[in-house]
């Protein structure tokens, strides 16, 4: 007797690990769904949202475009007057995400995680999905690329490492995050306009390639500068060009691309779509939201905790970028013959 | 001395009321994490960042931390008692582990993983304290070159997991192979994808080490005729007679320092991990230790030299975030991400601009250890109960758990599918008597290996040279050749054994 009774106190403390287990794991719905604010917003007359909304995004928890959309959706449900969840689905470079995404109905409910690797995915055809099948509403943010040396390397300016570039071609170790990626493209956008041969080294994140360089086992790496940012700080790594447009705020003493007469401006965007077919007024609705977003203090803070330059671009802006980065990027692709042979 | 008087300046911080509590949360909430496979700890942190958002940084922290070196804690409780590995770290804890259960010995074995997490995190704690800048340097030497003899020596310990060495080799070149699966990041082409674009980042690990293991287990467990289900009897479950005894811990003893050793090095290493640590400690005590010929037999060194590795990890772990503000594993990326959150920027400054903040964070780490073992200790009571219940009810419990947990790693319902696929596999693995864990490791190391070994020879250009060109890729890959040959010999000298006593 006693026997089976401990036996079902284990089953019933096993049931309730795993309602547990649920729970984490289906993660913050429970826990916006229970914010006051949702219920004292302004509501809008227009119906629109009339129940809460799903944000997906397509890495993992925690990575940057995990936390830009946990920023963003706790902002924009005071706006909208509703809760936000948020989930993440991750796999097939987003492929995942979208294929979901796709099987919602377009009412505007489920909103998805957009980023300028969408547009080499999309170049690279590594995703099953086409820009027009999704409604670009709008970019918030975005990061620049750098050329990055460090503090005891004889290259003191962008125009030393062109030169000796140009004199030793393929004569120094240089590295970044991925292959046939973003950064490879500023990269390759710098031979193009300056005319050098270079041997890429992809590493697996950004951070890695920092590393490498710190310790001497690559040259140059082409990063995103707030990866290094201690080193840049502390004068251990040093930024020879930034590919914004204007200084960066957060890097004001390294020059543009364009300054030194190449005119490189690329910047790794994020942003919201939503599926094909959503009505036009619904995506106004989520823009009004979210340009009052972009305005608050709240989130300019973030903007700068993190080091993110502010990039808005409303929905037709975006769209006209995001197909004129596809055709740049698939010629980058061919050229470097990362396409697939047809 | 400073450091000290530092350290006690934040143990000041670390004893006030708040400080306990939001260590012993954040260590709560790990051990439980820990225990569910599935659900890791970056996920958990993920997940609760925006909780903590308002609260003291410093208790912020020290709650997120303890989630972090909590879950390695929580780790064996499955692997020793169910054969179900919930994290990567905790595979090779399996080996031994669960054989022990089986003996009756499963208290012994949750009692020296708990112990020897213990005595590892802290050392490495202390490691962490007093020398993270030498530590900080040295793993600034590993490049390409580096990491690619290490991942070789890693799969040279391959042969270390299985009696049956052929076998053995067989599974780790299918783990090598299906390691390959996915987009390949140097030329960016995918491979043996298909087409399915859920194939594109590889196969999700969690849901094939639950499948070879827990699923593979339970299959097997059905198809057998005799008697399953409570086979421990006559074992008493009072704390005292489940804890290791004295012979235990002079088994152990030296199996835990050297864990530690290995586990924290490889920890300092940006992206290494945990499980290259765990199962290369395995290979030490296959190499050195005192009982290395019944290593996989069901020994307590196969559990203590792992889990003191794989905990030594995440005090190794912390070194690169704070030293130069780059984090090495995902877990410590989202620590990261969340001091900054808190305006705080990781890295060196934090010692300079905000050294009370950090020390106090580094003291809850001592205490969080201590917290740890006293909060495991009583459970392992709890836990051993679990072998009581009869096979037909655990069983479909936990399945149950499998399921849930390979779905929640990317609440991608494909995740479940490779689960039961490797399950199947699992199951014929040991129908045949192959080895499941040298095909783990052989899929841990495939990708860094063969990206490592592409992306030296594209900073040589193609020179091999490169492999010997440094002090430490030269050592190992002398090492490598040493081990390579003494496995080969011992592979030799063994069949020639058996051909004798066959003839």
């Amino acid at each position: 007797m006693k026997r089976i009774v401990q036996v079902r106190k284990l089953v019933s403390s096993l049931v309730v690990m795993l309602l547990l287990l649920s729970v984490l794991a289906g993660c913050s719905g429970s826990k916006t769904s229970t914010d006051k604010t949702a219920s004292t917003a302004p509501q809008q007359k227009s119906g629109y949202p009339t129940k809460p909304i799903t944000f997906v995004v397509w890495s993992s928890a925690g990575s940057p475009l995990d936390l830009f959309m946990r920023k963003l959706a706790d902002l924009t449900k005071k706006e909208l007057g509703q809760p936000i969840m948020v989930e993440n689905r991750t796999g097939g470079n987003g492929a995942a995400a979208m294929a979901y995404v796709n099987s919602q109905p377009a009412d505007g409910y489920t909103v998805l995680s957009t980023t300028g690797s969408l547009t080499f995915a999309i170049a690279k055809e590594s995703v099953p999905f086409k820009a027009d099948d999704f409604i670009f509403v709008k970019s918030f943010q975005a990061e620049p690329s750098a050329i990055a040396v460090r503090k005891d390397s004889p290259l003191k300016a962008l125009e030393n490492f062109i030169d000796y570039m140009k004199k030793h071609p393929n004569g120094l170790k240089i590295g970044g995050y991925a292959s046939g990626g973003f950064h490879q493209y500023v990269l390759y956008r710098l031979q193009q306009k300056a005319n050098f041969e270079a041997t890429w080294i992809p590493f697996e994140g950004g951070a890695d390639a920092v590393t490498n360089l710190l310790g001497g086992h690559i040259d140059v790496a082409v990063i995103t500068p707030s990866t290094a940012l201690n080193q840049v700080q502390s004068g251990a790594i040093r930024l020879l060009a930034i590919s914004t447009d204007k200084r960066s705020p957060y890097f004001p003493d390294v020059p543009t691309f364009k300054e030194k007469g190449y005119d490189i401006v690329e910047m790794l965007w994020r942003g919201v779509m939503v599926k094909k077919g959503t009505p036009a007024e619904l995506i106004q609705r989520l823009n009004q939201a979210f340009d009052k977003v972009a305005q608050n203090p709240d989130w300019k803070k973030y903007m700068t905790d993190y080091k993110q330059e502010e990039y808005l671009l409303d929905s037709q802006g975006l769209t006209e970028l995001v197909k004129r980065e596809i055709a740049d990027r698939r010629a980058f692709l061919e050229k470097g013959g990362f396409l697939k042979k047809k | 001395m400073e450091v000290l008087n530092n350290l006690l300046t934040g143990f000041g911080v670390a004893l006030t009321w708040q400080g306990l509590l939001y260590t012993l949360i954040g260590v709560t909430v790990g051990t439980l994490v820990g225990v569910l496979p599935g659900l890791g700890p970056s996920a958990t942190l993920a997940l609760l960042l925006p909780v903590t958002f308002g609260l003291d940084p410093t208790f912020a922290i020290a709650m997120l931390a303890g989630i972090y070196y909590g879950a390695e804690y929580g780790g064996s409780t499955t692997s020793i008692l169910l054969n179900l590995p919930g994290e990567a770290g905790s595979v090779v804890t399996c080996l031994d582990g669960n054989l022990m259960a089986k003996k009756g010995r499963a208290g012994a074995a949750l009692g020296i993983a708990a112990f020897g997490s213990f005595i590892a995190g802290t050392i490495g704690l202390i490691a962490f304290t007093f020398m993270a800048h030498p530590l900080a340097k040295w793993s600034l030497s590993f490049g390409p070159p580096e990491y690619s003899m290490l991942m070789m020596l890693g799969l040279v310990a391959a042969a270390s997991l299985s009696r049956d060495k052929v076998k053995g080799l067989v599974m780790a070149i299918l783990g090598l192979l299906l390691g390959t699966i996915g987009t390949d990041t140097v030329s960016g082409s995918e491979r043996f994808t298909f087409g399915i674009a859920n194939l594109m980042s590889g196969l999700s690990f969690i849901p094939v080490i639950m499948g070879l293991f827990a699923v593979g287990d339970i299959i097997n467990n059905f198809t057998e005729t005799s008697e399953t289900g409570a086979s421990v009897t006559g074992v008493s479950y009072r704390l005292r007679d489940l804890l290791p005894t004295r012979e235990d811990w002079s088994y152990s003893i030296w199996p835990i320092i050297r864990g530690t050793v290995v586990g924290f090095l490889l920890g300092t290493l940006p992206g290494s991990g945990a499980a290259v640590a765990a199962f290369l400690a395995y290979s030490v005590e296959r190499a050195v230790g005192r009982r290395r010929q019944l290593l996989g037999t069901g020994i307590i060194e196969g559990v203590a030299a792992p889990e003191s590795a794989n905990n030594a990890v995440t005090a190794g772990a912390m070194i690169p975030l704070f030293s130069f503000g780059i984090p090495g594993t995902p877990t410590t990326a989202i620590l990261a991400g969340a001091l900054m959150m808190y305006g705080l920027q990781p890295g060196p400054f934090l010692f300079v601009n905000h050294a009370s903040f950090i020390w106090a964070v580094i003291a809850t780490m001592y205490i969080g250890n201590v917290m740890l073992l006293v909060l495991n200790l009583p459970l392992i009571g709890l836990w051993v109960q679990l072998l009581k219940v009869p096979f037909y009810l655990l069983a479909p419990v936990v399945l149950v758990i499998t399921v849930i947990g390979a779905f929640s790693v990317n609440n991608n319902i494909f995740d479940v599918w490779i689960l039961l696929i490797f399950g199947f596999l699992g199951y014929l693995a040991k129908k045949n008597k192959y080895p499941v864990a040298p095909l783990v490791l052989g899929m841990i190391i495939s990708k860094k290996l063969e990206q490592s070994l592409r992306r030296s020879l594209l900073m040589s250009l193609g020179d091999l040279r490169i492999f010997v060109s440094s002090p430490i890729s030269l050592a190992l890959s002398i090492l490598v050749a040493v081990a390579l040959l003494a496995t080969i010999f011992s592979f030799f000298k063994s069949k020639k054994g058996v051909r004798t006593q066959g003839a």
